[in-house]
């Protein structure tokens, strides 16, 4: 079953950076890009995407460009710069130290 | 320039990312759309499905919108959408939008109308051809800062010399009679005028020609062209009118051209004849204007820089006559007074001072909605708007409603100036032919910055408060029907001084309402229907110069007057006097003494002990049909009488005690002023009952005038008086040509007129205070309801644990009570002492006494209905409801 409701904030952020990483992507792409890759778990509220979007292109770490998509369509395509990718290390090693701990809080046995 | 240029730029660049945001949703959700079908759904279900995952464009175009790229400062942006929830939020709260834009409007309506006016007086533009060229030359006596208007001399010369100015002309205004034949004579205003006024103004006339320099010349024969509405008025536009002639006191001149609709050059003329120049030593002859246009290449700088190497010189020259005079060179229409467009700009300070006033009403009410949609504004802080954003939608939410109010205040206020000219135009002379109804671009642009200054004022402090740290930090709350926007010290003090203001002003209001009404009504029973008044005037006028003619000539044309008027069967009775009853006399501080006692202050009815003073001749108590209770009546060998006498009314009489005639008056000392000569009180009349005082009619004292010092003639007439204004002018005409009688009309119409002032300065005064009022309660209202409707959380929750209803309620009242309590504690404290201290003479205290308690129980009820209906709303909500929901 899909995940549903809101993301929080920062993890959002951390999952487009990682579908930027795959390759410059439109809005949508990023999110099916998203949504595919976790096997149909992830679902991204649409509308909390885009304020994501800005608000990452407002710190620098993604850019934007208007291009032609293949069916002829004008969209907004992102892409990751390099403070992006620095960001997405970062913010990756972070993730894992996080949810390693979750997890072996999770694993523990019951106290005897 | 460059910051304005800044805003705009930011403002596309704004308005481009919006669009842009929205081309990218709408291809997000045709993507998904397209997703949809793919995984087989109907066209429309997959439409449908991919909106419904998105929520709205305009939403997240917005929120996106929030995180745009840009600056601290620039983030303070307007988006058309801003625009769009303010003017949405305006029709949501019908009630208090209205309110507000009908204040906002007054106030931006009052700066609007007022910068106009300001501008048309101290700068006003030429409605002619290249209209700013046109220029004015005066004298400037530093000395005594007025101008001085005697320059025959200087015009002379100028006219020769001056190399910036050219068409140099001068003007003076004079009255004539005009009798055109077959009609009745009429008292006209003329421009004698230089033949170069015609060419300076560039109107052509619309028949004939205009006054040339040869009309000038001594000895021509006399002409004058006349203006469209005098051809239409007197000569029923006759084509051939040219060549006729009219008589102009006693001279006869002959029309030579008729000047088209609308031309009045200089100021307000409809008549104009040749200023004939003739050569006067300096500071000689007769006050004259001069004017001209700057020639072409030259400014006013030029003008004024020439102007001053020959003013130096002069001074040089005559240093006893000119050596504080100043040449001064300014555009025709300007101000005299050199600093009147400093005085008048801070003038409109006044306007920024009731703007302020309104926009803190305003601000409260938009705090009070603000407080109402806290949880709306932490969620766009939540989702990521900045500070600066949710400032900048309260802004513009502001802004939209100034701009209506702007609107409507710009109406109202071309309304109030088109009305006010023509209450000029009707009463006295026409106003300038510059001095129009349009409403200026500067004024327009200065309209546009009250409306964003008013929305500023109005938008901060809820702004501020609303996106406080304290607010963003408490997500928690939303949901939970409560909120973190409190009413500090601050808006109890705006409470307390609105209804303080409530309180005071509308006593007074009424309170002067019921005085004018009271007076009113004294006046309107006075039987003023067989007065006709008028006031003769009597000029020896050759051309170029003007002196008032000697004493014994006008003491005997007005004698002359007087008893040809008493051969005429309509009129029963003439006299003269100073001031007329019922309307303005001069007031003066009196002592008394009877025989050789100590002298005495008359304790007169009327305000500072003073009593009025009116000069009259003889025959004028018999002409009114007033009585004299003891003594007797003036005599003509009173006025010269080396023992001076006095009539006094019955008030005065009352005031001196006992019997006043053989009583021995003077004017009191008064600062430096010694006390006047000892008069004897000769008579005592009966009070006109004209001039109510809250202690009875008016003190007044008579003394006996001169016809030659007598401002006013009064005839009382078999019948009504209006019949008789003609036929008045044919007699005066006999008499002498120049006889001139202005203001000529019945006594009712004078008593009307200066009464339709005071009603509509009552009504005004009424107006003014009725809307404070108002709003004052609509604030009073809005703030306390707030107030209650956010502790509707904490009212649930002490009723659940079990506090009694009414304690709670009460507890709820004492701070509203106390708040109009002391407002209306202050209030009435500021009434008592303004009563008692300055108004006591002006107003009754009886007639305040009423509305002061009817203004201060509305207050209190303002405030307990306030209270009210949110409490009555809490307290209906079930204990259980109030812990679950928290509300």
């Amino acid at each position: 079953m899909p995940l549903k409701g809101d993301l929080v904030t920062g993890t959002l952020d951390l999952l487009v950076l990682k579908a930027l990483q795959l390759g410059d992507a439109h809005g949508w792409a990023i999110m099916d890009r998203i949504r595919s890759t976790s096997g149909n778990e992830l679902q991204v509220n649409q509308g909390s995407l885009y304020p994501s979007l800005y608000r990452l292109k407002r710190q620098g770490l993604i850019g934007s460009r208007w291009a032609v998509t293949e069916n002829n369509r004008r969209a907004r395509y992102y892409a990751l710069t390099a403070k992006g990718r620095e960001r997405l290390a970062a913010e990756r090693r972070e993730w894992q130290r996080l949810s390693e701990a979750v997890n072996r809080v999770l694993a523990t046995e019951a106290l005897s | 320039m460059r910051t304005l240029l800044r805003w705009w730029r930011e403002w596309r660049e704004s308005r481009e990312e919006y669009r842009a945001s929205v081309e990218e949703m709408q291809f997000h959700i045709e993507q998904e759309t397209e997703h949809n079908l793919r995984k087989g759904m109907a066209p429309r279900e997959a439409r449908r499905a991919a909106l419904a995952a998105f929520g709205g464009i305009d939403r997240f175009a917005e929120a996106a919108h929030d995180e745009r790229p840009g600056t601290r400062w620039s983030e303070f942006r307007l988006s058309w959408l801003d625009w769009k929830l303010g003017a949405r939020m305006l029709a949501k709260y019908p009630g208090m939008s209205v309110i507000s834009a009908i204040t906002m409007a007054v106030a931006i309506g009052l700066g609007a109308g007022w910068f106009e006016m300001t501008m048309k007086l101290v700068d006003p533009r030429l409605p002619l051809k290249d209209g700013d060229r046109i220029v004015r030359v005066e004298y400037w006596n530093a000395s005594t800062f007025t101008p001085e208007l005697r320059m025959m001399h200087e015009f002379v010369q100028w006219r020769d010399q001056l190399a910036s100015i050219e068409n140099l002309g001068a003007h003076r205004t004079v009255e004539r009679n005009l009798l055109v034949p077959g009609g009745t004579p009429q008292l006209v205003r003329l421009a004698e005028m230089s033949a170069a006024g015609f060419t300076v103004a560039g109107v052509a006339p619309l028949l004939g020609r205009p006054l040339i320099p040869s009309d000038e010349a001594p000895g021509s024969e006399a002409v004058v062209v006349i203006g469209y509405a005098a051809w239409r008025q007197y000569f029923d536009g006759a084509a051939d009118v040219i060549g006729r002639e009219v008589q102009l006191d006693r001279t006869r001149a002959t029309i030579v051209g008729v000047m088209p609709d609308g031309y009045h050059f200089p100021v307000n003329h409809e008549f104009w004849v040749p200023l004939r120049v003739a050569e006067a030593a300096p500071l000689e002859g007769a006050p004259i204007n001069v004017f001209g246009r700057l020639r072409a290449g030259a400014s006013l700088e030029n003008a004024a820089a020439e102007l001053a190497v020959w003013g130096s010189r002069m001074a040089q020259q005559s240093p006893s006559t000119h050596e504080h005079l100043r040449t001064r060179v300014l555009p025709f229409a300007a101000s005299s007074s050199p600093g009147a467009k400093r005085e008048m700009i801070l003038l409109n300070l006044g306007a920024w001072l009731i703007l302020m006033l309104a926009c803190a009403n305003v601000a409260a009410l938009m705090f009070a909605r603000t407080a109402l949609r806290e949880s709306e504004i932490v969620v766009r802080n939540a989702l990521g708007a900045s500070r600066a954003r949710v400032m900048g939608q309260l802004f513009a939410e502001a802004l939209v409603l100034t701009s209506v109010s702007a609107v409507i205040g710009l109406i109202a206020a071309r309304a109030a100036i088109a009305f006010t000219i023509d209450i000029i135009a009707s009463r006295a002379v026409r106003p300038p032919f510059w001095l129009t109804a349009s409403i200026a671009p500067t004024t327009m642009a200065y309209t546009a910055l009250l409306a964003v200054a008013g929305a500023g004022m109005i938008a901060l402090l809820p702004a501020l408060r609303a996106t406080g740290r304290h607010v963003r930090a408490d997500l928690s709350r939303i949901g939970s029907g409560g909120t973190s926007m409190r009413f500090g010290g601050a808006w109890s003090a705006i409470i307390v001084l609105q209804v303080a203001f409530s309180v005071l002003g509308l006593p007074f209001g009424i309170g002067a309402a019921i005085e004018a009404h009271h007076e009113m009504g004294l006046r309107s029973a006075y039987p003023t229907d067989p007065y006709l008044t008028f006031r003769p005037v009597v000029d020896r006028v050759t051309s170029g110069t003007t002196e008032a003619a000697p004493t014994e000539r006008v003491n005997a044309m007005k004698n002359d007057l007087a008893r040809r008027l008493l051969e005429e069967p309509e009129v029963a009775s003439v006299t003269i006097s100073n001031g007329l009853p019922g309307l303005y006399h001069p007031l003066a501080r009196i002592e008394a003494q009877r025989g050789s006692g100590q002298p005495f202050l008359v304790q007169a009815n009327t305000e500072g002990q003073r009593v009025r003073i009116g000069g009259v001749g003889p025959g004028f108590f018999e002409t009114f049909q007033v009585p004299v209770i003891s003594g007797r009546e003036f005599r003509t060998t009173d006025v010269d009488a080396v023992h001076r006498v006095v009539v006094i009314n019955e008030s005065m009489a009352r005031n001196i005690g006992g019997n006043a005639i053989g009583v021995r008056v003077r004017f009191a000392a008064d600062g430096d002023a010694e006390p006047g000569p000892w008069h004897e009180v000769i008579g005592v009349v009966r009070n006109f009952g004209l001039t109510p005082t809250p202690r009875g009619e008016a003190d007044f004292m008579y003394t006996p005038v001169a016809p030659a010092d007598a401002e006013w003639m009064v005839l009382r007439v078999n019948g009504r008086a209006e019949a008789y204004a003609h036929r008045l002018r044919t007699v005066a005409m006999q008499v002498d040509p120049s006889l001139r009688l202005q203001e000529v009309l019945p006594l009712r119409e004078k008593i009307r007129r200066e009464d339709q002032e005071t009603i509509a300065l009552v009504i005004a005064g009424i107006a003014v205070i009725l809307l404070i009022v108002a709003l004052s309660a609509a604030s009073l209202y809005a703030l306390m309801s707030v107030a209650v409707a956010l502790r509707t959380r904490e009212i649930g929750i002490r009723v659940a644990i079990g506090a009694n209803a009414r304690a709670v309620v009460t507890a709820l009242f004492r701070r509203v009570a106390a708040q109009v309590g002391i407002g209306v504690i202050v209030g009435n404290i500021v009434v008592a002492v303004l009563l008692n201290m300055m108004m006591e003479d002006v107003i009754a205290p009886g007639a305040v006494l009423l509305p002061m308690a009817v203004a201060s129980l509305a207050m209190l009820l303002v405030g307990a209905g306030a209270c009210l209906v949110p409490a009555r709303r809490a307290l209906r909500i079930q204990p259980v409801e109030a812990l679950k929901e928290g509300r």
